[in-house]
């Protein structure tokens, strides 16, 4: 369950990559509690809007607020020590480093590193292969372990706001299930989920509310249900 | 192999040549080095012929580094190599068979030569590789030159000048021989910045992937760039040789004359036409007044303001005063 | 000869120590901040001055100087980054490496400046002092810098290896976006691994100081061997240039038993070249 609270609201940002604008005029917000999701084909912004929330990209205009304090102009460290956690696309682990370092560094902040020891625990006791696989170099999972160790290291920071990019991507169905799984009880652990996908139709069935993005633009927004009936949705997406 | 260096040779030749033909739109440029022909006979002072004969030279050397580092984006650390190879080209043919400033033609060609063989196997290297690749070969001639017997090893040579003439008409010859060269070059800069082969050059320094994507011959097109960058340097090189009478390796191979070049571009702005010119300018009236005010009191200081000046432009101004100029005021230099 | 041989591979297992603690510094920066530093060497020989400074002025011995060293040049890495690094993130990487040469070029004459362009050398009373074994000599300086080679090393490893810190500098080295979203602040940790190279630079400046003559415009040379060695090892992998180095310690302890020393130079640089052209990733690199 979720409260009114918005705990991120992204307003109007425009985001450049050199030259080239990429996003046009994003708006969203997230509720505390909620799981959310930020839909949409390959290559139209998602993993920017991500970017650039969790401070990678700075935004040419607009805002970003989280939990009541602006944050689009935070250099990343800072909002991560806030408690935005993103858990980025294609894992991006260290992979000369091994299991058990990617976890330690998931708990870099103060806060997080005061908790290390519950953490890890918490962590073992989700993903039960990690443990088995502690002083294995990252670099030499599996993609599916891989994905596991992405998020593990996401939840060492103590989140209260974890964003997934693509967490599906590359894994077999069962691994999917197995992911989606997790990230409910993340989520029923009172973490707040942002997640974005392209497989639409699939996400749409986890989350209960989510956003299209296409070329750049929020296009459609609404309840998974409503969307899941909505004509273009349908089409575009659903093959149907 | 063997076929591709000839094939370049021809190529850069032919790319040069066609930087010779002469348009309607070069009658002013001519006009202008005509006024500047006929200074030192208005100003009958040999001091400052050869104050000029020297931001000359410095300018056949900087240009001709622009062209692989400014234009092609390849910093060439080993830039003075060139001059060195036209200088002892000169030197070497001058001592053995007379052939002083007849030894021109001779240089350009050879440093073609050596370009393309050198380049082939180095330009192959991106980045901070092409970078680090081309310092040792500064070293490498330095040795080469030291070692071999008919190059007078570490102590260099020494020519007779094959005309003789009072120093003032010596200097005048080689005002006119080095205006003409630069004229030449600057004509060549121009027109290379404005053809397929710039374009081309220009395309790489951006985005080299893309522009092999796009079809662009990248390799063949950076080992003539390489070439070309090659002929002023050496063409000053042999000219210094014959206006200085001496040369030694660690004089004309050395790699803070590579430095120079480097920095000198960034200060007027690197792929410019007329950035060498600027820096030349600047540059050796800098480095004359700082030897001339503290010199021999208090050594190292003139260098050190040097680098404290090259550091500074490359931290605010790496675009060069002809760049920052272009961002402004959008005229095209 | 066989003795000859023996002590060629002894003086190349102490040289090579030292040109390990050298070239660990050159090889950190760029492994971790993507910075060639050309500059590396000249700091090092500026350290070699201060050393050679607080000798002969206040007796202090060199490897007691070296606590106020290190400081020092710890302070000046850190500066440097700011100052000199983080205003050119943005060009392209053959702009940053002509603006460390210029650096280098910079301190060079500003030693000059201060001290001339003169040869020194660090002579302690223990420098004359050789160990015997048979019939093979080992000076005691040589014993003694590369013991201080390896220590350093060693406590090196130890704080990249198992210090909170040093893996938060391994993790940008590894993945600097990843870093970044872990909370690790990336701008420090440059900073730190400046402070750290030069800091290394600083002893090894040191070191040089007491093993070989040096002179401001020395470092050139410097920079060039140990430019061989890393990109030798391959360019990111400190663990290469640490055996490169040995290779390098052998082949100029060879050079300089049976020829002249003078040839070092030279065949460091061909090294370069050769690599660059046939294995641009050196040995361990990839």
């Amino acid at each position: 369950m979720h409260s009114e609270l918005r705990i991120l609201e992204v307003d109007k940002i425009n985001v450049f990559y050199e030259e080239l604008q990429v996003l046009w005029d994003v708006s969203f917000y997230v509720k505390e509690g909620e799981m959310v999701g930020l839909l949409g084909a390959n290559a139209m912004g998602k993993t920017t809007v991500l970017k650039t929330i969790s401070g990678l990209l700075k935004p040419k205009s607009g805002k970003i607020i989280f939990c009541g304090r602006r944050v689009d102009q935070l250099p990343p460290h800072k909002i991560v020590e806030s408690g935005l956690i993103h858990i980025p696309e294609g894992r991006q682990l260290f992979p000369n480093m091994t299991v058990l370092e990617n976890l330690e560094m998931g708990a870099y902040t103060k806060r997080a590193w005061e908790k290390i020891k519950d953490n890890m625990e918490f962590v073992f006791q989700l993903f039960p292969r990690l443990k088995e696989r502690k002083y294995q170099l990252a670099g030499t999972l599996s993609g599916g372990e891989q994905q596991m160790l992405a998020i593990a290291r996401g939840l060492m920071a103590c989140p209260k706001f974890i964003m997934l990019d693509e967490p599906s991507l590359g894994l077999a169905p069962k691994l999917v299930e197995q992911v989606y799984d997790t990230i409910n009880r993340i989520n029923d652990a009172g973490a707040t989920v942002l997640i974005v996908e392209q497989y639409v139709g699939y996400a749409l069935q986890v989350v209960k509310r989510a956003y299209i993005l296409e070329n750049g633009r929020i296009t459609l927004e609404g309840k998974s249900e409503e969307l899941l009936h909505n004509d273009h949705v349908k089409k575009a997406y659903l093959g149907l | 192999m063997g076929n591709t260096v000839i094939d370049t040779i021809a190529s850069t030749w032919g790319a040069l040549w066609k930087m010779m033909i002469i348009s309607k739109k070069l009658y002013r440029f001519i006009g202008v080095i005509f006024f500047l022909a006929i200074i030192p006979l208005l100003f009958r002072q040999v001091y400052l012929l050869s104050f000029l004969n020297l931001i000359l030279m410095n300018y056949l050397i900087y240009a001709g580094w622009n062209i692989i580092g400014g234009v092609t984006g390849y910093n060439n650390f080993g830039h003075a190599v060139f001059f060195g190879i036209g200088a002892y080209v000169t030197a070497m043919l001058t001592k053995n068979f007379g052939l002083y400033l007849w030894t021109l033609p001779i240089v350009v060609i050879t440093a073609m030569i050596i370009a393309t063989l050198i380049g082939w196997p180095i330009l192959r290297l991106r980045g901070i590789y092409f970078g680090l690749g081309t310092i040792p070969i500064n070293y490498i001639f330095q040795y080469i030159v030291i070692l071999l017997p008919f190059t007078g090893g570490a102590l260099g040579l020494m020519i007779k000048p094959g005309i003789s003439l009072d120093p003032m008409s010596f200097e005048i010859l080689f005002y006119e021989v080095f205006l003409i060269t630069a004229s030449l070059t600057f004509i060549a800069s121009y027109k290379l910045l404005n053809s397929k082969l710039g374009l081309g050059l220009i395309a790489i320094r951006e985005d080299e992937d893309a522009a092999l994507v796009f079809g662009v011959p990248t390799t063949k097109l950076k080992v003539i760039a390489f070439a070309i960058s090659g002929v002023p340097a050496a063409l000053a090189g042999g000219l210094y040789a014959c206006y200085t009478l001496y040369i030694d390796p660690s004089t004309v191979f050395t790699f803070t004359l590579s430095l120079y070049s480097i920095g000198a571009n960034y200060l007027g702005g690197r792929g410019t036409v007329m950035g060498p010119l600027i820096s030349s300018v600047i540059i050796t009236v800098l480095l004359e007044q700082l030897r001339y005010m503290l010199g021999t009191t208090y050594e190292g200081l003139h260098m050190l303001i040097f680098s404290i000046v090259l550091i500074l432009i490359i931290l605010y101004f790496p675009e060069g005063i002809i760049g920052r100029l272009r961002k402004k005021s959008k005229i095209f230099f | 000869m066989l003795t000859l041989i023996l002590q060629a591979l002894i003086n190349g297992v102490l040289l090579g120590g030292v040109f390990a603690l050298l070239s660990s510094g050159l090889s950190l920066y760029f492994g971790v901040a993507r910075v060639a530093n050309s500059a590396h060497a000249a700091f090092a020989i500026l350290a070699s001055h201060l050393a050679f400074w607080l000798y002969t002025l206040w007796g202090i011995d060199p490897l007691v100087s070296v606590l106020a060293v290190v400081p020092i040049l710890f302070i000046t890495g850190v500066i440097y980054q700011r100052i000199l690094i983080i205003p050119v993130i943005q060009q392209p990487p053959l702009t940053k490496l002509a603006l460390t040469f210029f650096v280098a070029i910079g301190v060079e004459n500003a030693m000059i400046l201060c001290w001339k362009n003169i040869y020194r050398s660090i002579a302690v009373p223990y420098s004359m002092v050789s160990i015997s074994l048979g019939e093979i000599s080992i000076p005691l300086i040589r014993l003694v810098t590369f013991l201080i080679s390896i220590i350093t090393l060693i406590l090196l490893m130890v704080i990249i290896k198992y210090t909170k810190v040093g893996k938060a500098i391994r993790a940008t080295a590894d993945n600097r976006e990843a870093a970044q979203i872990c909370g690790i602040n990336i701008n420090y940790i440059y900073m730190l691994t400046a402070g750290i190279s030069f800091s290394l630079a600083g002893i090894g400046g040191v070191i040089l100081g007491l093993l070989f003559a040096f002179y401001p415009a020395v470092h050139v040379f410097w920079i060039g061997k140990l430019y061989t060695i890393v990109i030798l090892g391959g360019i990111a992998s400190i663990g290469g240039s640490f055996i490169a180095a040995f290779i390098i310690g052998f082949l100029d302890a060879f050079i300089g038993t049976f020829t002249s020393i003078m040839w070092s130079s030279i065949v460091s640089w061909v090294i370069l070249l050769l690599t660059l052209l046939l294995r641009r990733g050196g040995l361990f690199g990839r």
